[in-house]
């Protein structure tokens, strides 16, 4: 027999504890069940104008509350497992395939995103509200509503012209649905929004994990993506206690080498095999961080990079864990 | 706080659900045991103090007592299949994962009292003080029936040679 240290043990009991929890039932039934004896009811639908007042203020609550999530904790029972998706639509135009996912810890916003395969592209975002950022909402003109299930929304242009509606579901979730280069985007939004349905069993589950992470450092991110050449992986770190700062860190997993941009790489041991090392470099792919990348079995490239050192990316690189992840979601 | 018995559903619903299935590692008990809990509870509603707190406690207080009741209960197995049903898994065969089943393996053997003060220590992150009076226990009982459960838990079997894929040999 062999024995795990204490720290192994604890660690590992939460782990495990956190995992079963998201085996838990939805609460549908009970809902029913208690609506039944004539006590719970839905919540009443506030009245139009209302509503109108307190949800036009996505208009300045989507950027200001961006902003003022990094000062909320991350540890919140509205989210306390972050990689399941709280929403998927129950309708598409035809085409669409889904092709990305990627979740964050509270309070940052989980993504989703469908393409058909040529330049149109729907992407959906659920960002977890809190009560203390909901009361700091002010309120301001919202020019183009939407009503979604009786709740108001609106749609607003982003990057010149493309539309994206917003609204509230279910007063735990902000959604934002974004259409590129689709067709009747408007139309096409509004029957998306009415038919979006409460997901919470999909999940973000990507091939990789970090092994260990610099003091100070945590994971903030972790995204999945079907490319040309399979499925791809990126874990995002960044300062501990912020999780919707910048990326510090990055890794990820997938089956392209590593633009070098003009860098010269540097042969150097990854993971006990031959991998490389990038120096910070800045080209025309902009400005890119130190790198070190190896491939794995498969043929695959191993890369991380960030604003740290090369001992400590190397650090990082060698202590990754590869898992089977699940891209069964595509398509 | 919720003021009203529906808020309290609307608010903490979802969170019971998932403590519940912590600590039966059964779904659909878990649905079974919140649902009367929340029956009852809705019954006495504005004699009920701290709501969050006595909910919890009567879930707790269900789950060590369960096995007395099944034979008046509805039993559903929860096999495989059925947990699949509720929360598909991931297909993983990774040594991350080989270590947390067995953790939950090692969990599901723990005596309940022992799994319910584990649970509340490291799902819940109660103090043992809070744990003592979720369990209606002195908090050195706590301590003792925590330090037992760890002394099961750190035992991991026969060591293994498996090794995450690409690591170093």
């Amino acid at each position: 027999m062999t024995r795990l240290s204490d720290e192994n043990t604890e660690n590992l009991i939460r782990e495990s504890l956190d995992h079963l929890a998201t085996r838990a039932p939805d609460g549908d039934e009970i809902r029913e069940v208690l609506a039944g004896t004539g006590r719970v009811q839905a919540r009443p639908k506030l009245a139009l104008a209302l509503v109108a007042a307190a949800v036009a203020v996505i208009a300045l609550g989507v950027p200001l509350g961006l902003r003022a999530f990094t000062a909320v904790p991350p540890a919140s029972p509205r989210n306390a497992d972050w990689s399941a998706l709280p929403y998927t639509p129950g309708w598409l135009p035809d085409g669409f395939k889904e092709i990305r996912r990627g979740a964050k810890p509270f309070p940052a916003p989980q993504t989703r995103a469908w393409s058909n395969g040529d330049l149109g592209q729907i992407e959906l975002t659920s960002t977890p509200l809190d009560d203390d950022r909901a009361g700091k909402w002010t309120i301001a003109p919202a020019p183009n509503q939407i009503i979604v299930h009786g709740r108001v929304g609106m749609v607003s242009e982003v990057y010149g012209n493309v539309p994206m509606l917003t609204w509230s579901p279910d007063d735990t979730y902000l959604l934002s649905l974004t259409l590129f280069n689709v067709r009747d985007a408007r139309d096409v939004g509004q029957r998306i929004a009415d038919e979006m349905v409460q997901d919470g069993r999909s999940r973000v589950s990507g091939e990789l994990r970090f092994g260990g992470l610099p003091a100070g450092l945590e994971l903030s991110g972790v995204s999945t993506y079907m490319t040309t050449t399979g499925g791809k992986t990126e874990l995002e770190a960044t300062l501990a206690g912020q999780p919707t700062a910048a990326a510090v860190v990055k890794a990820s997993l997938g089956g392209e080498r590593p633009d070098t941009d003009g860098a010269e790489p540097v042969p150097l041991k990854v993971r006990g095999v031959d991998g490389l090392y990038l120096p910070a470099r800045d080209g025309r792919l902009g400005h890119q961080d130190e790198t070190i990348a190896v491939q794995v079995d498969g043929g695959r490239w191993l890369t991380v990079s960030g604003k740290r050192d090369r001992a400590t990316l190397l650090g990082i690189a060698d202590g990754l864990q590869i898992v089977r992840g699940d891209y069964s979601w595509y398509g | 706080m919720p003021a009203t018995f529906d808020e309290f559903v609307v608010d903490r619903l979802d969170g019971l659900l998932r403590y519940a299935t912590v600590l039966t590692d059964d779904p659909y008990l878990a649905q079974d045991i919140v649902q009367e809990v929340l029956l009852r509870a809705q019954q006495r509603w504005p004699k009920i103090d701290s709501p969050p707190t006595y909910v919890r406690r009567m879930v707790t207080n269900e789950y060590l007592s369960w096995r007395r009741r099944l034979a008046h209960r509805r039993v559903v197995t929860s096999s495989p299949e059925m947990l699949d049903l509720v929360s598909p898994p991931v297909s993983d065969h990774s040594l991350e994962y080989d270590e947390r089943d067995a953790m939950l393996a090692r969990l599901a053997k723990l005596p309940r009292k022992q799994r319910a003060a584990v649970v509340l220590r490291y799902y819940e992150n109660y103090s043992d003080e809070e744990i003592g009076a979720v369990l209606r226990c002195a908090t050195s009982t706590v301590r003792s029936q925590i330090s037992r459960a760890l002394a099961t838990l750190r035992e991991t079997g026969p060591a293994t040679s498996v090794q995450p894929t690409g690591a170093r040999k």
